[in-house]
Parts: C-alpha cells; sequence; structure tokens
C-alpha cells in the first residue's frame, strides 16, 4: 500500500515535471518574436525590395532578384532559416514602403531606403545598421556642358515621389536660390524614362541609383553625375517595431556579414576556418583564434543561440551569401561603384564600415 | 393607421395590438433606424480598432500636422507656394490642380462628345466610320494608358524647342501671322460682298501669302517695302474697275493678290500700334526668325503672358464700366427690337462699347505716369528709393520692374531660356495638356455614344416636320432635335462627369500634381496615412456631391413639366 502510494507520487512527480519541462520549452520557444515566429512557421522571409535598380535590387532575365540589398534579405534567411534561397521579394515604389512595415505586410525592407529620424517613429520602424553610405546627387547630360547644379538654374528635374530625394532637393534649391522645376514621378523606371526621353534637363536620387541608372541607358557616356552631394543618404534594412528581437537577427546577420570581412572569412574559405572532423575545441581555437569561432559559433562558443537562431548561423549565412566584402563585389563593383578608398570601406582601411564584436 | 381592407375576415381585436407591426411606414422607419444603427456601430468599431492598432505603435492620427513646414516641391503651383510652405498649403495646391483639371475637363469633353454623338449619325459614311472606330478604341482601351500614351509618346515626342529657325515644333503662330489673319477677314468681307464664293479671289490672296513669305525671307520686311507692298495691293485691288487688260475673269485673282498686299500694310500698323501703345512689350516682328506667341512643344502649350501694372485701376474700373453700359445697351436694343420689330446689331454695339471704354480707359491709365518712389523689401527692412535709383541699381527683379510700366497691362511674348523652359510667358503644363487630352477624350466617346443614343430617342416624325416647316438640318437638330434629346441624355451624363472628375486622380502616373498625387506624397512625408487619406476622400467626395446635385437640378429643369 505504501509502495503502491509513493510509487504513485513518484508518477505524479516525473509526470509533473515533464509538463514542467515541456513547458518550459515552449516557453523558450515563444520567445522568439512573433515576425521570427512567423518565417521559420512559413519556411520563407518575405523581403521588401526594388525590381528596377542595377546592383542594389534588380529583377533580371531569369526572372531572380539580385543586388546588394537582395543579398542582405538572403543572409537574414539563411541566418534564421539555414537557407538563403528562402527569400520571397516582394518589388516596392518608394510610396509603398511605408505602408508595407507599417501593416506587417513584409517582414523586413531592404531597399536602397534612408534611415531618417521622421521615418524610424512615424513608419513604426526599427531600422538595421546601415550597409551602404551614400549621398543624393544629380545627374545629367554631358552635352548640357553644365558643371554644378547652380548652372541648372532655369532647367528642370525629375525626382521620385515619397524619397527623402525629393524633400533634399526642394531644400537645396530653395537655400541657395537656385531656380528649378522639380518634377515628380511615381517610381524610378518613370523618373528614368522621363529624364532620358527629355521631360527634365537632370534628375536626382541617391548617387548610388544614378550610377546603376546611368549604366542601363542607351549611351551611358551621354551622362554624368554632377560633383556635388547634397544629403546623407545612410541606406540600411529595416523591420517593423512589433518584434524587436527579429531586428536583433537583422543587424547582427549585417554585423556578422562586416566582421566575417574583416576576419578574413569568405564563402571560399569558409572550410578552413571550421573545425575539421574530431578536433578538440582547444586545438581548433588555437588554430582560428577565439573571435573566429565566435563569429561562428564554434569551439562551444554562444552566437546565435543569444538569438534564439542556429548557434552556427553565420557559417550558413557566410557559405550561402559571402562576407560584406564579396557582396559588395558581386553586386557594387560591376555599376562602376568602386569601394576602395571610399566610404563604404571597412573601417580598418579609413572607410565607415564597422561593426561591434561578437562577444 | 390603415385597417387592412383586403383581408376582411381579420380578427380586429388582434390587429388594434400588433397593427403597427404591419405598417408599411413603421416597417420602413424601424428598418432605417436599424440601419442607421449597425451603420454607426461599424464605423464606431472601426474608429476604435484603427485607432487602437496605431496607437500601439505610436501613430496617432490627427490634424495638428497640416499645419508645419512640409517641404515638398511641387512644380505646378501658384508663386506663393514653397518647400517652406505647410502640408495644408500643399493640399490646397492640389485641390486647386484638380479642380483646373475637372473644371475644363468637364466643358471640353461635354463639347467634343456632343460634336461626336452628331458624327456618330452623320448621313457621311466615312464621317460616321471614323467617328465609330474613334469611340471604340477609345472605350476598350484603359485610361491610364492612354494617359501614359499622351504624356509619354505625344508631349514627349513633340520636338525640342529652338527659338530660332529652323523651328521644328508642331503649331507655332509667330506674331507675324496677324496680317494674315488680317488677310482672312478682309477676304471674308470681300466676299460676303460680292455674294458668292469667288474662287479666284481666295486663290489670288493664298498665292500672294506664299509668295510673300518666301520674299521676305530675303528681303527682310522693313516698312519702305511694306509701304511700297501696301500701294502695290492697293493698286491691284482697284486695278479692274479701271482697266479691261485683265483677261476675262481673272479680276479675282489680281484682286486676291491685292488684299493680302494690303493686309500686311495693316497687320504691320496694328502690331506696331500695340507695340507703340507699350503693351506688347517684347514683341518682335522678324521675317526670317520666328517668335511664337502660341506654341506647342515639349514644354507644353505656351502663350503670352498677361500682365497687370500698377497704372491698371483706372483702365480696370473703365472696363467694368463699360461692361456694364454695353450690357444695358444690349438688353435695351434688345427691347427696342421686340417693339420695333427692326433688327439691331447689338453684339456689335455691345462689343464697340466696350473697346470705346477700354481705349479711354487706357489713355487716361497712361498720363498717370509713374510713381516717384518705390519700397523695396518687407516689414523692418523696407526701404523706400527713388524708382530711378532701384533701375540702376537692380534691385527690383525683372517681375517687379514689368509693373513699373506706363501702360496699364502689357502682353508679353514667350521666351524661352536655354534649357527651353519658359521664362516668360505663360504655359500649360505638358503634363496638365496630356492629363487633360486624355480625360476629354476618353470621356467624349461616352459622351458621344450618350449623345447619339439620344438624338435616336427622338422621334423621326419631328425631323420630318421641322423639315416642312422649311427648317434646315442644322436647324432642325439646334431648335427641335437637341432640346427634347437632352432629357434623355442629362441623367447618363451625370455619371460621365462623375467618371471624369475620379478619372482625374490618374494624374499621378504623369506627374501632374493633383489631389491624390499630393495627398499620397503627403501621407509618406508626414507618416500620417489615416489623415491624409480621409482628406483625399472629403475632396472627392465633395466633387462627385456637388457634381450630382447640380446634374439633379438640371435635369429636374430639362424634363417634362408634367401635371
Ligand atoms: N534613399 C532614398 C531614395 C530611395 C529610392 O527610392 N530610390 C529610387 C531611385 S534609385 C528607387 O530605388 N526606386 C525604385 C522603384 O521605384 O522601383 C529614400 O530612401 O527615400
Amino acid at each position: 500500500m505504501k509502495t503502491r502510494f509513493s510509487r504513485l507520487v513518484t508518477l505524479l512527480l516525473v509526470g509533473a515535471l515533464l509538463i514542467v519541462g515541456v513547458t518550459s520549452i515552449t516557453a523558450q520557444e515563444s520567445e522568439l518574436g512573433p515576425i521570427t515566429q512567423a518565417v521559420l512557421d512559413r519556411g520563407s522571409l518575405i523581403c521588401g525590395g526594388n525590381a528596377n535598380v542595377r546592383g542594389f535590387g534588380f529583377l533580371n532575365d531569369a526572372g531572380e532578384y539580385v543586388g546588394f540589398d537582395i543579398d542582405v534579405c538572403r543572409a537574414v534567411a539563411a541566418a534564421v532559416l539555414g537557407d538563403a534561397s528562402a527569400v520571397d521579394v516582394r518589388p516596392l515604389a518608394g510610396t509603398e514602403r511605408q505602408a508595407a512595415i507599417q501593416s506587417g505586410q513584409v517582414d523586413m525592407m531592404s531597399r536602397n531606403t534612408t534611415w531618417t529620424l521622421s521615418r524610424d517613429v512615424t513608419w513604426g520602424a526599427i531600422f538595421g545598421p546601415t550597409t551602404f553610405f551614400d549621398g543624393q546627387g544629380v545627374g545629367t547630360r554631358v552635352e548640357l556642358g553644365v558643371n554644378s547644379i547652380a548652372e541648372l538654374d532655369g532647367s528642370s528635374m525629375c525626382v521620385q515621389a515619397g524619397t527623402t530625394t525629393e524633400l533634399n532637393i526642394g531644400d537645396y534649391t530653395a537655400a541657395n536660390s537656385i531656380d528649378i522645376s522639380i518634377l515628380t514621378f511615381p517610381d524610378a523606371n518613370s523618373t528614368w524614362d522621363a529624364y532620358l526621353s527629355g521631360a527634365c534637363e537632370s534628375w536626382t536620387t541617391d548617387k548610388s541609383g544614378i550610377a546603376s541608372f546611368h549604366i542601363s541607358a542607351p549611351d551611358p557616356g551621354e551622362h554624368m553625375i554632377l560633383p556635388e552631394t547634397i544629403s546623407k543618404e545612410p541606406l540600411g534594412p529595416l523591420s517593423p517595431q512589433n518584434d524587436p528581437q527579429f531586428a536583433e537577427i537583422i543587424a547582427w546577420t549585417v554585423f556578422g556579414l562586416i566582421n566575417a570581412e574583416e576576419a578574413g572569412i569568405t564563402s571560399e574559405n569558409i572550410g578552413d576556418f571550421l573545425p575539421a572532423d574530431g578536433e578538440a575545441d582547444d586545438a581548433y581555437i588555437a588554430r582560428v583564434g577565439p573571435n573566429v569561432a565566435r563569429i561562428l559559433g564554434q569551439g562551444n562558443n554562444d552566437s546565435g543561440s543569444y538569438l534564439g537562431i542556429a548557434n552556427d548561423f553565420m557559417v550558413n549565412v557566410i557559405s550561402q551569401v559571402g562576407n560584406y566584402g564579396e557582396i559588395y563585389e558581386r553586386n557594387l563593383t560591376p555599376i562602376g561603384l568602386a569601394r576602395a578608398g571610399s566610404v563604404n570601406d571597412l573601417w580598418t582601411r579609413g572607410g565607415l564600415i564597422y561593426a561591434p564584436p561578437f562577444r | 393607421m390603415s385597417k387592412s381592407k383586403n383581408i376582411p375576415h381579420m380578427p380586429p381585436q388582434e390587429a388594434d395590438t400588433f397593427a403597427f407591426l404591419r405598417d408599411l411606414r413603421f416597417i420602413r422607419a424601424a428598418a432605417q433606424i436599424i440601419f442607421a444603427f449597425v451603420v454607426v456601430f461599424l464605423l464606431v468599431a472601426m474608429w476604435v480598432s484603427v485607432s487602437g492598432a496605431l496607437q500601439e505603435k505610436n501613430l496617432v492620427p490627427g490634424f495638428e500636422f497640416l499645419s508645419r513646414r512640409s517641404g515638398i516641391p511641387i512644380n505646378e503651383a501658384p508663386e506663393s507656394y514653397s518647400v517652406n510652405s505647410t502640408y495644408q498649403d500643399a493640399f490646397l495646391v492640389g485641390v486647386r490642380n484638380t479642380l483646373r483639371i475637372v473644371s475644363v475637363g468637364l466643358v471640353s469633353a461635354t463639347a467634343l462628345g456632343i460634336l461626336l454623338g452628331i458624327f456618330l449619325l452623320s448621313s457621311n459614311w466615312l464621317v460616321r466610320t471614323i467617328s465609330r472606330v474613334y469611340v471604340e478604341i477609345l472605350r476598350n482601351t484603359p485610361l491610364l494608358v492612354q494617359l501614359i500614351f499622351w504624356y509619354f509618346v505625344v508631349m514627349l515626342g513633340l520636338p525640342e524647342n529652338d527659338i530660332t529657325l529652323p523651328n521644328e515644333s508642331v503649331l507655332i503662330v509667330p506674331l507675324r501671322y496677324i496680317p494674315y489673319l488680317v488677310t482672312i477677314i478682309a477676304v471674308w468681307i470681300v466676299t460676303v460682298r460680292v455674294g458668292t464664293l469667288p474662287q479666284r479671289l481666295v486663290t489670288g490672296a493664298v498665292t500672294a501669302v506664299l509668295l510673300l513669305e518666301i520674299a521676305f525671307r530675303y528681303m527682310g520686311d522693313s516698312y519702305a517695302v511694306i509701304i511700297a507692298l501696301a500701294v502695290v495691293g492697293a493698286g491691284l485691288f482697284v486695278l479692274p474697275r479701271y482697266t479691261d487688260s485683265i483677261p476675262e475673269g481673272w479680276e479675282g485673282f489680281v484682286m486676291g493678290i491685292g488684299i493680302s498686299f494690303a493686309a500686311q500694310f495693316v497687320g504691320h500698323v496694328i502690331l506696331d500700334g500695340l507695340a507703340g501703345m507699350g503693351i506688347l512689350e517684347n514683341a518682335r516682328f522678324v521675317y526670317g526668325e520666328v517668335l511664337p506667341a502660341f506654341y506647342l512643344g515639349r514644354s507644353g502649350f505656351v502663350y503670352p503672358a498677361f500682365a497687370i501694372t500698377v497704372n491698371f485701376m483706372l483702365f480696370g474700373i473703365a472696363l467694368v464700366i463699360g461692361l456694364i453700359v454695353a450690357i444695358a445697351a444690349y438688353v435695351y436694343f434688345g427691347q427696342v427690337t421686340i417693339r420695333t420689330g427692326k433688327p439691331i446689331p447689338r453684339l456689335l454695339y455691345a462689343l464697340g462699347i466696350i473697346l470705346l471704354f477700354g481705349i479711354v480707359g487706357w489713355f487716361a491709365a497712361k498720363t498717370q505716369g509713374l510713381p516717384e518712389e518705390v519700397t523695396i523689401g518687407e516689414g523692418d527692412s523696407a526701404q523706400v528709393v527713388t524708382l530711378e535709383q532701384a533701375r540702376t541699381e537692380e534691385l527690383l527683379d525683372a517681375e517687379e520692374l514689368i509693373r513699373y510700366n506706363t501702360a496699364p497691362f502689357l502682353i508679353r511674348i514667350p521666351e524661352r531660356n536655354r534649357f527651353g523652359r519658359v521664362e516668360i510667358g505663360s504655359e500649360l503644363t505638358p503634363f496638365y495638356m496630356a492629363l487633360l487630352l486624355g480625360l476629354v477624350i476618353y470621356t467624349s466617346a461616352f459622351i458621344g455614344e450618350i449623345v447619339r443614343a439620344g438624338i435616336q430617342a427622338v422621334p423621326w416624325g419631328q425631323v420630318e416636320a421641322s423639315r416642312a416647316l422649311g427648317l434646315s438640318n442644322a436647324q432642325a437638330l439646334r431648335m427641335i432635335v437637341l432640346p427634347q434629346a437632352l432629357r434623355v441624355i442629362i441623367p447618363p451624363m451625370g455619371n460621365q462627369y462623375l467618371n471624369l472628375a475620379k478619372n482625374s486622380s490618374l494624374a499621378a502616373a504623369i506627374a501632374y500634381a493633383d489631389t491624390y498625387m499630393i495627398g499620397t506624397t503627403i501621407m509618406n512625408q508626414s507618416g500620417q496615412s489615416i489623415t491624409g487619406f480621409f482628406l483625399v476622400l472629403v475632396v472627392y467626395l465633395t466633387m462627385s456631391l456637388i457634381i450630382s446635385l447640380v446634374m439633379n437640378y438640371i435635369n429636374g429643369r430639362f424634363q417634362l413639366v408634367t401635371r
């Protein structure tokens, strides 16, 4: 009777422990934010992107989205889902961005979007780290023989609606008393078409965007970018503010890309930085150094687990997408945006690309 | 309470307690009240849920932001608008632009549509078929596609606009066409006098015009040449009366040439007169160089600007008085005609009176001279200097300078800068032109069909009866058929007007800054989507309601009064 009773008690206790254990596991899982959870459930990442800007976000002839900004989406998909191809890109025009973020229609956005105070607040967004430091410029025809924005006095200029660009150029011309009539078009393609067909003598957007469109001109040599940079345009990813945990994942994926470049880990050589079969932690860390081990979540270091995702998430990211430098080379060098010596070079080489440490 | 008369066997006491439930009036009222409750409930529920969701995101919809600086540049805006204006100002610019397009659009679409409706019924096969094809093509392609076509293909397809020759613009009306206008009027008067259409007269005039065009290229157009032309012209005009040496039937030809030559002189006198009065301040009248007064090119439709100067007041007053007198005279002579049956050209009299008062006013204004001193700047920094000093030290900008002119108003011929943008003169932007063309032509196709149906609804006997009365086809259409057709035409017309007003919101696709385009920009730049949408909705709703009300009123007036 007594034994039977104690057995029952033990059984109940074990059962209770099990239940507690299970609930605590679910509790840990539910610490994932709503977006991260939704992405995991869906098995893909919905990323607001661009379809028309070569080098940044472009729908190529094969029907695939490619570009620097798209690679940031792919990196996040690799981090969360382990698969860089699990990205569903939604192209967004300048004016559609706010609604897309506010309504949670996209999990994140990576679409040459400038981080500003008002957007940070009124879009209900969390901006991730800046991936490309840009500034607004003006593109014009070489044949006009114009060497500065001031010389465009009396002409007209095309610009895209719903951008920081349209506000900056308004402020710039008013502040410098330059009389330029500003024609606003709904999206990048119509702005560019209007410029090409002569509706305006010049057009303006982020300098990177101008470069990207100029190389697609029938004769790129006919167009030039004026020397002035009239604004700061820090471009980077952003996500809805209802999931700070997901925002952390985006931020640390980008930081991981930068740290990997700094540490010299590339998609080609990443195998050399992983523990060999049966290699002991001590030996491994001695070989690659503790920093690399932490970035890659190897050698008994916590990395992705802080973020609620695979501890070695950066291994997936780098092997599938590459490090920051590789992404830049692949997408932006071809459109003529040289990196060496520019603000977008690594801080160790005098640029602004800098990331906090994995520790 | 209505007793159920048709069901007489129903027990009366039951009817007394719950009879009201069967009362149609009660049921209707109850249904209305319940419906109103449901609507209010839904609206409140929506408001609570939306504002709750927005509150969570720290986005509280409100109207305060409207008084903040917008920073939005708008190209199609009045002078007073700048990037430092408020969101509210920006929005009002949008509303203004919508009204500019909708008002002109409604009138032009109606005019074109009526014409089209008549063409659709034409007895001429070619006219009928062309208008049928026109209607079918327009009705069956999306308006957005048409708008993009009008802007990107037509407007931007127009040639660049150089002021110097060769000018490839599609439509240019240079000032030197004034003499040709005079020619046309003169030929018209002469042919009316003669009573028939003397083909040779017209041919002669046109030949002379062509010869002159070529001759002037090489000779220039000094006054000596012009006066010589006038003399020769007058001579040719009277020649047939004094000599028989002209071959039989060719007198008209010679007279035509004479008219053209003489008209050159009259045209020059008119133009130089205007220039001498100081009205045409920057006009040049040069052959071999085209300085267009009206112009359709890539920069839109360009036309002379009308500028008011500091001396306008007196002239304006004279003109207004002239107008009142003219109207009074018009009415008075109308009554005289009714009383005596004597026809009086009262419109001509009225116009003459206005012209007379205008000229008197002009001289009165001109004799005023200019103010000695002008104020430069505003507020604290304002300073008073003599006009002379302001001129020599260039204290006034070009716009202000032309205000200080003795002539009460100026007509300024368009001039463009090296980028082809209009510096002097007025313009309808290519965006406005494209949107207007697109909307008008699209809507006219629908209106054309309505008009056609309306005309066909008038019994054929009416036309036959009017023919029997001796009315011409045009008279029958104007006085018998159209008034009756209007009863059928007006109700569906209202729908087309509503469509046109709402379709104008497609403007954003071609960069015309209308309510919707500026509304979305405001939503984007301020983050206030809810308020922004609300404002845009209110504008379109108000516009639609006004159109509906007006159309209902007109409809009420035109329906048959039955008693
Ligand atoms: N960085 C600016 C401008 C970004 C932007 O919209 N750029 C244009 C021109 S390069 C673009 O990407 N347009 C793409 C599209 O509308 O399809 C912003 O965030 O407002």
